[in-house]
């Protein structure tokens, strides 16, 4: 096991390298001089000029590279050109948003999900299965932007419930952080409480024609305990893969959630940074992201083994 | 509803008008409800409360000397005072100088409001004023604000309370500029003690202090007791809040999450105005649209061409159509607000077929002509694009819309990278600035190969006059030489626009669309 885990990180450090170096040239291929951003259309070419090189970004693209690197693995991701902030506590200052906010869809959509997949399964083309069936349908298709607005018109306009935008930092106040989080977590944990419904179904529905379920049938064992115990275990296998991947589609939705309520994310900042061309914040952020989501695969197929007892790490 | 404003407009002089709008405002009259006049009016203020703003984003930087974001203006306001004010009819007002006077062509003196202090207790006098001008002049600094006061030599503390500005050559707009960030006053112990981190410590004069900026999200201000005016402010304090998205923020100013906010979509403002809790503020500001073009190459580089654009593009039909009649379609290079601004100067009254395929078979394009036009990646400029696309195919020229994001268009533009680009000019309250930089035979920011000398030499004649009626009648003759020669087709003068639960009180609109609340007080619900 630990073997195994060694050398999944170890195989981590290409995939990072790449990300970086992708990231890099993406951006700098992308027209649009940050310092020209900055200044605006208004600056002379002589300002221009000395603040490209106040900030180093006249220096040929793998000095430039190379010199991030070698900072990075210091643990120093650079500053942000705009703001000068360092990187490192902008983006840690506006992670804890951004994985409260996937946290919480993650486990929202897990609420909603799994009973309702497993139920559907059980009572397959059921009333209830006719049901689950287009809302999961429905939640995939409907895209967070239209969601959002539509669920800030109803529930702030229209009925004021909640607030329209804003964010209480969990420190300040437990209560007021999840109200205003509220809309937020519905919007992200839809589209991913549609999908997780549909795997968890079809899951279901497979392993309950399993021998070994069968069997447990046969021994005389209450449906529900075949459900719940035997056949829901094996059956969460794909769910938590297909979990483990849609981290990356839950980080790439928390972008436009967290632009849609205003919150103090990573997501939105990136967002930012790329419109700003701030190269060290979008570099620094993506790394950083990056690394979550391979951490959080690794997690998944760890967890494949508590399980799954047949599974087994060399 | 613009095309008949202006009809309305038009017969009234500039200071007829701007008396009017100062009267409106200044009873802090909405466009719409009569009624709340005697309410805006009559009430004692109240003190207490915090105002909720929504902004467009967060803030960039706390620290004036170097921002270069609209953004961040409103919040200097509240945090920050400058050298001089203006009020709401756009005139210069004092502020932390009680006076200023040109001592010769190239010498200005200020006399400084004495008793003001910033929010760290330290002293504001010459010698503050002069630390804050060091950081701007310093070359190394790289200071945004250095181009703001051009000219611009050396600062001398001659006194506690009287500060001189040295210039290479005659600047006369100079007290205008010092009324925009270039004017701003920064403690200069905290510059001393924060250096760079400034950006997120603001120390200034202004009616509220800094409290604390969760990035990304708001930033916390606070009354500041100490203030020089007194009684004021009324409020507890104000939070900014950050609202990237405009459909979200005109749902936050109408749910009540937010008290006030700015630069609203032109679709919303409507139904905003019809809802009771809002007063909706949509009035002339200092901005000029225009498609600007590059006029150094062929076909553009022959005047007939371009009056065939200015003749057949339909600005009142755009301006009802796209923006539902919110601003006004222009006429030149100034709007009604700026300084010089002519009522009576209409190049293009209405649009004319005829005229401008006549204009078209003079400049040897007959049948018209193919042109590539880059234009911003955002709702409304590519709506105004469509329809400009559209009105210009019925003469023969094909449009061809490239839409990039703001950080690509800039720099092509600046770059002179481009045959034709629709852009938004953020005007200032003397047009010194923009004429200088973008009209100006030798300004490196002149990237529409513009060169007039009738033009320079009305500048020249305009920056050594310091009486501002007089630099007015050179502005206006300039402005009448852009709108005949057209190096920009100039398309409507859009409206600033805001709105403000109506518990917001003694709140004044101002032309240069600063949100300034150091009158304003809450009503209690």
């Amino acid at each position: 096991m630990t073997r195994y885990v060694a050398r999944r990180l170890l195989a981590t450090i290409p995939v990072v390298l790449l990300v970086t170096v992708m990231v890099f040239l993406l951006l700098h291929i992308t027209p649009g001089d940050p310092v020209v951003i900055m200044l605006g259309e208004e600056a002379s070419p002589d300002a221009v000029t000395a603040l490209r090189h106040a900030l180093d970004l006249d220096r040929p693209l793998p000095v430039q590279y190379g010199d991030w690197l070698w900072h990075a693995v210091h643990g120093d991701l650079g500053a942000s050109l705009r703001t000068h902030d360092p990187v490192t506590a902008l983006v840690l200052e506006r992670y804890p948003a951004t994985l409260e906010l996937s946290a919480l869809a993650m486990l929202l959509s897990l609420c909603i999900a799994i009973p309702l997949g497993v139920l559907s399964a059980v009572r397959r083309n059921s009333w209830l299965d006719a049901l689950v069936t287009p809302l999961a349908i429905s939640g995939i298709s409907m895209p967070s932007f239209w969601l959002g607005i539509l669920l800030i018109w109803v529930f702030s306009v229209l009925l004021p419930w909640f607030p329209t935008v804003g964010f209480i930092p969990l420190g300040v106040s437990v209560a007021g952080n999840l109200h205003t989080l509220v809309l937020p977590v519905v919007t992200l944990g839809v589209a991913l409480a549609a999908i997780v419904m549909r795997i968890t179904r079809a899951s279901v529905l497979q392993v309950l024609q399993f021998d070994y379920v069968r069997t447990a049938r046969a021994k005389g064992v209450r449906e529900p305990v075949v459900v719940l115990r035997h056949a829901l275990r094996t059956a969460l296998i794909p769910v938590v893969t297909v979990l483990g991947l849609q981290t990356g589609a839950l980080l790439g939705g928390a972008v436009i959630v967290e632009t849609i309520f205003a919150l103090p994310g990573v997501g939105r900042l990136i967002v930012d940074s790329i419109f700003a061309r701030d190269f060290p914040v979008v570099q620094g952020a993506v790394l950083i992201l990056a690394i979550s989501f391979i951490a959080v695969n690794l997690a998944v197929d760890l967890m494949y083994a508590r399980l799954d007892p047949r599974i087994r790490y060399r | 509803m613009s095309g008949d404003r202006h009809a309305a407009h038009d017969p009234l002089p500039r200071r007829e008008l701007l008396r009017r709008a100062a009267a409106l405002a200044g009873a802090g009259l909405a466009l719409r409800a009569a009624p709340r006049i005697a309410l805006a009016a009559g009430p004692v203020p109240t003190r207490g409360g915090v105002l909720t703003v929504g902004l467009d984003s967060d803030a960039t930087t706390l620290d004036p000397a170097y921002t270069t974001a609209e953004v961040d203006g409103q919040i200097y306001y509240i945090l920050y005072d400058t050298l001089i004010g203006v009020d709401a009819q756009l005139r210069l007002i004092p502020k932390l100088a009680t006076s200023w006077r040109a001592v010769n062509d190239t010498t200005w003196e200020f006399k400084l409001r004495p008793g003001v202090q910033f929010h760290d207790g330290t002293a504001f006098d010459a010698r503050a004023a002069k630390v804050n001008f060091d950081r701007i002049l310093d070359p190394k600094a790289g200071s945004a604000r250095r181009g703001e006061i051009p000219y611009v030599e050396a600062a001398e503390a001659v006194d506690a309370a009287t500060l001189r500005l040295h210039l290479s050559s005659a600047f006369a707009p100079l007290p205008y500029s010092l009324s925009g960030d270039a004017g701003i006053m920064v403690s200069p112990a905290a510059i001393d003690k924060y250096g760079k981190e400034l950006a997120s410590n603001p120390v200034g004069t202004g009616p509220f202090a800094f409290v604390r900026w969760l990035k990304g999200d708001h930033i916390e201000v606070k009354a500041f007791p100490g203030y020089w005016q007194k009684d004021r402010p009324y409020m507890d304090g104000i939070h900014y809040q950050g609202i990237p998205d405009p459909e979200v923020k005109g749902n936050a100013v109408r749910s009540g999450t937010i008290d006030a906010c700015e630069n609203l979509l032109t679709k919303d403002i409507g139904d905003l105005q019809r809802d009771p809790g809002l007063v909706v503020y949509a009035k002339p500001g200092l901005s000029v649209a225009s498609l600007r073009l590059q006029i150094s190459k062929p076909p553009l580089n022959n005047p007939a061409v371009r009056e065939a654009l200015g003749w057949a593009i339909d600005r009142a039909a755009i301006n009802r159509i796209v923006y539902y009649g919110i601003g006004a379609p222009a006429r030149a290079f100034l709007p009604p607000t700026a300084l010089g601004y002519d009522p009576h100067f209409n190049p293009f009254p209405q649009r004319d077929l005829m005229r401008a395929k006549a204009k078209l078979a003079e400049g040897g394009q007959p049948h018209g002509f193919s042109l590539t036009c880059q234009i911003l990646n955002n709702p409304e400029i590519i709506q105004l694009a469509q329809a400009i696309k559209q009105q210009l195919f019925d003469v023969g020229i094909d449009l061809q819309l490239v839409t990039l994001d703001n950080g690509t268009l800039l720099g092509r533009l600046v770059a002179g990278q481009f045959a034709a680009t629709i852009v938004t000019y953020f005007g200032t309250l003397d047009p010194f600035q923009g004429f200088s930089r973008f009209f100006l035979s030798t300004s490196p920011l002149n990237v529409y190969g513009y060169k007039s000398p009738q033009f320079d030499g009305l500048l020249a004649k305009a920056a050594a006059t310091a009486d501002s009626q007089g630099r007015a009648a050179f502005y206006t003759q300039a402005d009448r030489l852009l709108g005949t020669d057209l190096p920009w087709i100039f398309l409507r003068y859009p409206d600033y626009t805001q709105a403000m639960r109506a518990r917001v009180q003694g709140y004044t609109y101002t032309p240069d669309g600063g949100m300034r609340f150091t009158n304003s007080w809450l009503k209690p619900a």
